[in-house]
Parts: structure tokens; sequence; C-alpha cells
């Protein structure tokens, strides 16, 4: 494993789609952010402390739906992942290897651009317990929405239609976020807001400024919705990684049976034997 | 047994090698030894084309076979491997009786991701470091050492395939498929290559498609002859020389015709009429023949031997075409 989180690791931070939007855009957002807010104080804590949140959420999105669904739908469809099927190399291991290498990058493009807003924009931390919770439910997040961008990606298998529908998607959650907590919530229809409140993307944008500022531990709304779509994606990328190789398939299928009839050969020699 | 097709498939068998009138000629059984993958009435259609249409009997590869598959540009040699390796959807049986693990292939195409450097992509598929001493001596006999830490993209073609054959042979697998392996490699790598794969394949079971008839001249025992999508010629090696007896073939210009004196001599129509081949019988035929060429200051040139029985099988093949239509 390793071995294939190293070259999937290298492979990421050589392309620029993936320093832009999981290191890049992040910083980008909380210097915007961090600028245009810069003269605007709430309870002697500078406005970001309050828009984190909501900046990180922004930044998820693009990293998974567009960054991290064009990579892989790269590694689909120049037909890589099956030539190295054809070596042996699994899948699973392969699609586990490149999500965390893609988690990894987007977890560091988030410490930087927290970096970013300690250093220049009087971003405060909050105690231990509360940043460690923060931190925690962050990456929970992250790791949700990476899973549903490979999905995307593998689904796709063309890195251009990764972007356009990685673009909708996009503007699709943060409509969402706005839905719940945004300028859209007052006004958005009550079946609209039962929508937006399905994505866990909506609930960072929405419940984890109260675990940044102090206010609570946990955000649990986020965290079962956030645990249906991890495990429903983790479960759809168990199986297209399964349904990756007919010729790894029909081996394994033909080898399935012929332990079948040996077995039932084994049985017919011990039944006449009796 | 070897089996000969028409265009329709197996009606018309010769009679010297089946096993009565309208028998099938069965393919060679090792007894109590069962294929290690066996094709059976494979065919391949795209659009409206029969691109692939191989007969309803086995073709049956045993372990420790290696067999050559011949064919002009065309034939259907990449199809059936694309077929084997599942590759392509395809109608018929492939009864692969190997693991996932047992087998190694290598393509004409091999898809790389671009940016990923020759390093990274070997310690992935061997799950060693390059610094690891047993690959380090693998890696010696493909003369992959200087390329490491080159990114794939920037690879030239020979260093490709080069690389390609290297990761496919790194776990020893019971069953290589090569598609035309000597490809792009200068003559000296073409042997330093061919000679690595004959020792790590030595009573293993290779599949390899070439248009180098010296890569498999001493090499197979087995060779499989394709022409449009349909089996010229499935057997043995000894059995390919029985039925198609040849002492040597000799090429000459096609526009030396008139002045050549080919006597008994079969002479047929090489590389789209551009050459001749003349076929002799024995080193007689051979010496009379080539005396006679020089005399008559046409340049001729000896074929390998076994190009020339491909093209004697060919043209029989075409011409038994031709009969039928």
């Amino acid at each position: 494993m390793k071995y294939y989180f190293a070259m999937s690791i290298k492979r990421l931070l050589r392309a620029p789609t993936a320093l832009i939007f999981d290191l890049a855009y992040p910083v980008f957002i909380v210097v915007l952010d961090g600028v245009l807010s810069r003269h605007y104080m709430v309870e002697d804590k500078s406005w970001l402390n309050y828009n984190i949140s909501a900046v990180i959420a922004t930044s998820l999105v693009p990293m998974a739906c567009i960054a991290f669904s064009m990579y892989a739908a790269r590694q689909i469809g120049n037909g890589s992942v099956t030539r190295l099927n054809y070596f042996g190399v699994k899948t699973r291991w392969l699609m586990l290897a490149d999500l965390l290498a893609q988690t990894v990058c987007a977890t560091m493009g988030i410490a930087l651009a927290m970096i970013a807003g300690w250093l220049w924009f009087k971003l405060k931390a909050p105690s231990a317990g509360y940043f460690f919770a923060y931190i925690l439910q962050i990456f929970y997040a992250l790791v949700t929405i990476m899973v549903w961008g490979q999905i995307l990606g593998v689904l796709i298998r063309h890195a251009m239609g990764t972007v356009v529908v990685g673009l909708l998607a996009t503007f699709f959650l943060n409509f969402c976020s706005n839905v719940i907590s945004g300028t859209l919530a007052q006004g958005a229809p009550r079946g609209v807001q039962i929508m937006a409140e399905c994505f866990p993307m909506s609930w960072v944008n929405y419940k984890m400024p109260a675990i940044w500022l102090g206010h609570s531990y946990w955000a649990s709304k986020f965290l079962w919705i956030a645990a249906i779509w991890l495990a429903t994606g983790l479960v759809i990328l168990w199986f297209m990684s399964l349904a990756g190789n007919p010729f790894i398939r029909a081996v394994q299928k033909q080898k399935i049976q012929s332990i079948g009839a040996k077995r039932s050969k084994a049985e017919t020699g011990a039944a006449a034997e009796k | 047994m070897p089996i000969f097709y028409d265009r329709k498939g197996m009606d018309n068998l010769e009679s010297n090698i089946s096993e009565g009138p309208g028998a099938k000629v069965l393919p060679e059984k090792s007894p109590g030894e069962s294929p290690i993958l066996s094709i059976r009435g494979v065919k391949v259609k795209r659009w409206r084309n029969q691109i692939l249409d191989l007969p309803d009997e086995n073709i049956d590869i045993f372990l420790g076979d290696t067999v050559g598959l011949i064919g002009e540009n065309g034939a259907g040699k990449t199809t059936l491997i694309n077929c084997i390796v599942g590759k392509i959807a395809y109608q018929g049986s492939i009864e692969r009786n190997f693991t996932i693990q047992d087998f190694g292939v290598q393509f004409q195409y091999n898809d790389y991701d671009p940016p990923v450097k020759v390093k990274e992509l070997m310690e992935a598929v061997c799950q060693k470091s390059v610094s690891n001493p047993e690959l380090k001596a693998a890696m010696k006999k493909f003369e992959l050492e200087g390329i490491l830490p080159k990114k794939v993209k920037k690879l030239s073609g020979g260093e490709r395939k080069r690389l390609t054959l290297f990761l496919a042979i790194f776990k020893k697998p019971k069953l290589l498929i090569l598609d035309e392996p000597t490809g792009a490699l200068d003559y000296q790598k073409r042997r330093k290559i061919l000679h690595t794969l004959k020792v790590a394949m030595d009573k293993k079971t290779v599949l390899i498609s070439t248009h180098y008839y010296d890569d498999i001249e001493d090499w197979a025992n087995k060779i499989l002859i394709l022409e449009k999508g349909k089996v010229v010629f499935f057997g043995t090696v000894k059995q390919l020389e029985e039925r198609y007896p040849l002492y040597s073939l000799i090429r000459i210009p096609m526009d030396m015709r008139e002045k050549a004196d080919f006597g008994s001599l079969k002479v047929i129509e090489l590389d789209d009429e551009v050459n001749l081949g003349v076929a002799t019988q024995s080193e007689e035929e051979e010496d009379e023949f080539m005396a006679s060429c020089r005399r008559g200051g046409i340049p001729a040139h000896r074929e390998e031997k076994l190009y020339g029985i491909y093209v004697l099988a060919l043209d029989e093949f075409k011409e038994r075409a031709q009969d039928r239509q």
C-alpha cells in the first residue's frame, strides 16, 4: 500500500489542477474573505472567525468535485488503471491510495488556509478541545466529499466531463449551503430547504462556526447525515472497484467454477467410496 | 493434430490429418493434462465486419507451450489477444485455467499515467523498493536503470516496451501474452530481451504475436496462423513443416519475373506484388535456382524458413478461398 500511496501523492502533486484547487484555492478564498471583511469585527473577533467554516466548505466542494473527480477520471480514462490491473495491481488499492493522497493534499490546503488566516486576518483558534473537535469534523466532511468526488470521476471517466459536472455540483452545493444558512435561508420554499438539509456540506457551513467559536463540540445532525453519505459512497466505490476489469472478473469466475467443480467431484468420489 | 480451416471454418479438412470423412480435426492434447487456455468458436463483429471468426474446435494451449501467433496486419492477432484478456466483447468461449497472479501481458500500446515516473511505477507494481537487490538485478537485464527518474510520458517507444516487458515478467507468470514485443527495439536490445524472455519463460506458457519470424523460429513449439480473422493453421511446428514442406523460399524482385528461370518451382507473389517468392524443396533445387539468378543478374535473397512456410500456408488458404468463391 505504501508504494501505491507514494505513487499517488507524487503524481497528484505534479498535477496543476490539484495544486490549484487543493493548495492555492483555500488560501485564496481565505485571503479574499479576509481582505473584504478586514474592518468588520464581532465581539472583538475578526469576521473570518465566523466565516471560516463557510470558507472551508466553499474550498472542499471544488477540491472534491472538480480536482479529485478530474484526477480519478483521468486514471480510468487513459487506461492506466486497466494496464496496472493486468500487472496484478488491484483497483481497490489504487482507489484507496488516490483517496488518501487527495485527502492528505486537501488537508494541507486547509491547514495552509488556516495559517494564512491566523497570520494575516486575526483568525483565532479556539481552545484545544473545540479545536480538536472542529478539525476532526472538518476531516470527516473532507473524507465524505472526497469519496463522492472519486465516484463522480470513476463514473464519468472523462476529464472535461468531470469539470462540467463538478462545476454544476459546486454551484448546487453552494446553493444548498445558502438555503440553510446564507442569504436564501428565509425565502426558500420548505421543499428546497429539506433537500438542502440532506447534504453534509450545507451543515459544515451552518453548524461548524459554533464549534470554532467554542459554543458546542459536535454538529450532531451533520455527523449522521455525513455518515449516511460516507457509508453509501464507500459501498458504491467498493462495487466500482470490483467491476473494473472484465478479464479479472472472468478469471475469478472461472476459478470459482473450477473450485466448485473440484469440490463436487471430491464429494462424488467420497460418496462412491462410502 | 493440427487444425486446418477453410473460409467457413473446418468443413474441408485435409484427409491425411482428419479422423475420417467429415470429422473435425482435434487439437493436440497432452494426456491427463488440461489446457491452461482453451479457445473455442470465438467471434468478434465490429459494425458489420466479422473481424474474428475462429472455429468451434478447441484451440488448446498447454503449460509449457510457446505459441507463435502470426499473420498479416489486420489478420486478427491483436483482436484475439484482446479477447483472451477480456478487453473486448466476443461470442464463443475462452477457458482460462490460471489465476491473475499467474498471468502477464504486454500489449502493443501500453497506457500509463503520463506524470508517473518509472521508479514509482516499478515500485507500485513490484511492491519493492528500486534499491532492492532482486529488483536491481532484474532491471539490469532490461537496461532500465538509466530511465528510473524519467516520467513515463518522456519514454521512447523502445523504453516503454522494455519497461512493460519487465513489469509483465517480474512476478514470474505461468502464462505470458506478448503482442509484438520487439517492435520498437533496436537489433541488439531485441536479441538481449528475447534471450531474457526465453530464460524467464522456460517451461512456462507464452503466446507471442510477432511479424519477426526469427523471434519465434527457435522458440515456438506451436504456431497459430490467422488471416482476416480466420485460422489458417494451428498445430506444432513439426506438423506445420510436414503440412507445408519447404527447403527454402527465395525472394526476387517482381520486375525480374521475365528473366528468371523458375522451371517447375512454385512461385508466389509477395509483399503486395512487389516481390516474388520461389519455393524450393531441396538443397539442389535451391543451388540450381540461385545459380540461374546469378547468371541472369537477378538479386535473390533467402527468406527465413518459418516465413517461407507461412507464405505457403497463406497461399494455399487463399487458393482454397478462391476455389470456394
